[in-house]
């Protein structure tokens, strides 16, 4: 978690924005050899209780790995980039993958309207484990603060004597 | 002298193998153990909503065929196609904490699982005046169709239904408290498949099967008939020529599947050898001894390839009726030393064997009998995916999706 705001405000902040237009969300996933696999993927949405993607593709790397890592309790990330730079990486397990029944109707036919009458092989969700500010400027910040000794000494010199 | 077998618990098993995935390991027991349901689970089971108990072509442990919750999902989208088994046989039991659904065993919550939901065709009728999910049953993805529910090994010159099997005592059973035909009419079975279909996203592959029929010129030309007739019937309903359709059928000789494959939408075949194993075959299944024999019965699958294609043929097989005595086998090794051999043959050949779990089910002369334990079926599905995997086979057309019934095919989905 960042250090600049408590866990639970930065939660509340990465989720506000998390269904922002424009957004760019990556799912980063571990293959069979621990190999993580990225993708962007822009199902990902906030529902208001919990995180939720759906899969289009039955075989993709993407759907294995989801079902390997709910199967075996594998790590999986999710990068969040807002519009203005804003970036925040969740830790998330997969929590259910829903492959039959009304819920997965409503995403279905709701894919097919976004996606041009597209099927989706399934929806997954996860469980948010925690969340960390990545946005450059926090991240640079914050290393100013914590790590002084992480400097190169031109940027200390006097302007000067450059 | 009794089977050796492995006595390993659940926690064992899943120390001693940890590639293998946790919630498979618990749908194997479970449907290893069967599955009771209490009143607080039954509570929270919604006719409404969620799907009933149908009417299959086998029955159940407990010798219940309907008034009861047909299945459940894991949270992994797995679905848990189960045996209700009574008390004095340690099942799993089903029950409700909090409103939420769980498995439990000694007491203790194990995992929540969720009901299937009802198909929305289920409460209507047919024209003819049949409850539609008599015509067709359904499971979360797949719809199953039955188009003849007698099967002649179990008639006067049949030689002998297989032992694990109570297809006819369950028809009966079906036919006094359902009013189940034995003979489905194919107007019955149009008009159910149109309103199947109208659930967007439901399903993605038909299963057909039956009983088998040693009728006809040659035997089992009457059975290639009538899966002709409930195949195109079937087809009616779709605009390509090719679909999802899995036919379980008796193995059939190659100019009779050639017959099923070039007149029908049909796009794989099954054809269950039961047990991979040629004295215990000949003891388990005289009936098809008889009429097809087991090396025949290989040669069949081999040919069905050639007719569907790669990747579109397997065999059945009812894990653990090998260890149903008495047998040759000694022990769980022997057993499954011998059967993966057999399967890894068949492999090489292009067919799958894929298994289920047995249950001895009440209607069956095996009623009683004891099928192996966890540690077998882990190995058996195991070794039947890495079989697979090294013949390149795929096995799409019945996996947990397109079937949802068998362990090892479970596993192909991460590969
Ligand atoms: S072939 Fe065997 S398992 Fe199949 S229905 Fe007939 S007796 Fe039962």
């Amino acid at each position: 978690m960042s250090r600049a705001k408590s866990n639970d405000a930065l939660l509340q902040e990465a989720l506000s924005r998390f269904n922002e237009e424009g957004a760019i969300k990556v799912l980063t996933t571990l293959d069979e050899n621990g190999a993580p696999h990225s993708v962007c993927k822009g199902s990902l949405r906030w529902s208001g209780e919990l995180i939720e993607s759906w899969e289009i593709l039955e075989s993709s790397e993407t759907n294995r790995n989801l079902t390997r890592a709910i199967w075996f309790d594998k790590p999986i990330a999710i990068l969040l980039i807002t519009p203005d730079k804003k970036t925040y990486q969740f830790s998330v397990k997969a929590s259910r993958n829903i492959v039959s029944g009304k819920e997965f109707t409503r995403a279905y036919e709701a894919a097919q309207e976004r996606y041009g009458g597209r099927a989706i092989a399934g929806v997954w969700r996860y469980e948010i484990v925690s969340v960390k500010d990545e946005t450059p400027s926090t991240r640079i910040a914050e290393e100013q603060a914590a790590r002084p000794y992480f400097v190169h000494l031109d940027q200390l010199a006097k302007k000067d004597n450059l | 002298m009794s089977v050796q077998r492995s006595e390993l618990t659940f926690d064992e098993v899943a120390a001693k193998y940890p590639d293998f995935p946790r919630l498979p390991l618990l749908k194997i027991d479970i449907q290893r153990r069967g599955v009771l349901y209490s009143d607080a689970a039954l509570e929270l089971f919604d006719p409404a909503v969620h799907q009933g108990g149908g009417t299959h072509i086998f029955g159940n442990r407990d010798g219940k065929i309907t008034g009861r919750p047909e299945g459940m999902w894991l949270r992994d989208g797995t679905s848990l196609v189960v045996t209700t088994a009574p008390i004095e046989q340690n099942p799993y039991i089903i029950d409700a904490i909090d409103g939420k659904l769980y498995v439990a065993d000694q007491g203790k919550p194990i995992e929540e699982v969720f009901y299937w939901e009802k198909p929305d065709y289920y409460d209507k009728k047919t024209s003819g005046g049949i409850a539609m999910q008599n015509v067709i049953s359904a499971r979360p993805q797949r719809l199953s169709l039955s188009p003849y529910r007698y099967c002649w090994f179990w008639s006067d010159e049949g030689g002998g239904g297989c032992k694990f099997c109570d297809i006819v005592s369950n028809l009966k059973q079906a036919k006094n408290e359902v009013a189940m035909p034995t003979k489905l009419d194919l107007t019955d079975i149009r008009e159910t498949l149109n309103e199947a279909l109208k659930e967007r996203g439901r399903y993605t592959a038909i299963c057909v099967t039956g009983g088998s029929d040693i009728r006809g010129e040659t035997p089992f030309d009457s059975e290639a008939d009538y899966y002709i007739e409930a195949l195109r019937a079937v087809g009616e309903s779709f605009s390509a020529p090719k679909i999802p359709i899995q036919l379980i059928c008796t193995a059939m000789k190659k100019d009779q599947l050639q017959r099923i494959y070039d007149n029908t939408p049909v796009s794989s075949v099954t054809m269950d050898i039961e047990t991979l194993d040629e004295e215990q075959f000949n003891r388990v299944c005289p009936g098809k001894a008889k009429w097809i024999g087991y090396k025949e019965m290989k040669r069949r699958l081999f040919d069905a390839v050639e007719v569907f294609g790669e990747n579109r043929v397997n065999t059945g097989t009812v894990g653990g009726v090998e260890l149903a005595e008495p047998t040759r086998f000694r022990s769980e090794d022997e057993a499954l030393e011998r059967y993966l051999s057999e399967a890894d043959d068949l492999a090489a050949h292009g067919v799958s064997a894929i298994h289920c779990v047995w249950n001895p089910n009440q209607g069956s002369a095996f009623a009683g009998r004891r099928n192996g334990s966890l540690e077998y079926y882990v190995r058996l599905a195991q070794g039947l995916q890495e079989i697979r995997r090294r013949h390149n086979l795929l096995i799409d057309f019945d996996d947990y999706r397109r079937c949802g019934n068998h362990p090892d095919t479970d596993l192909a989905r991460v590969f």
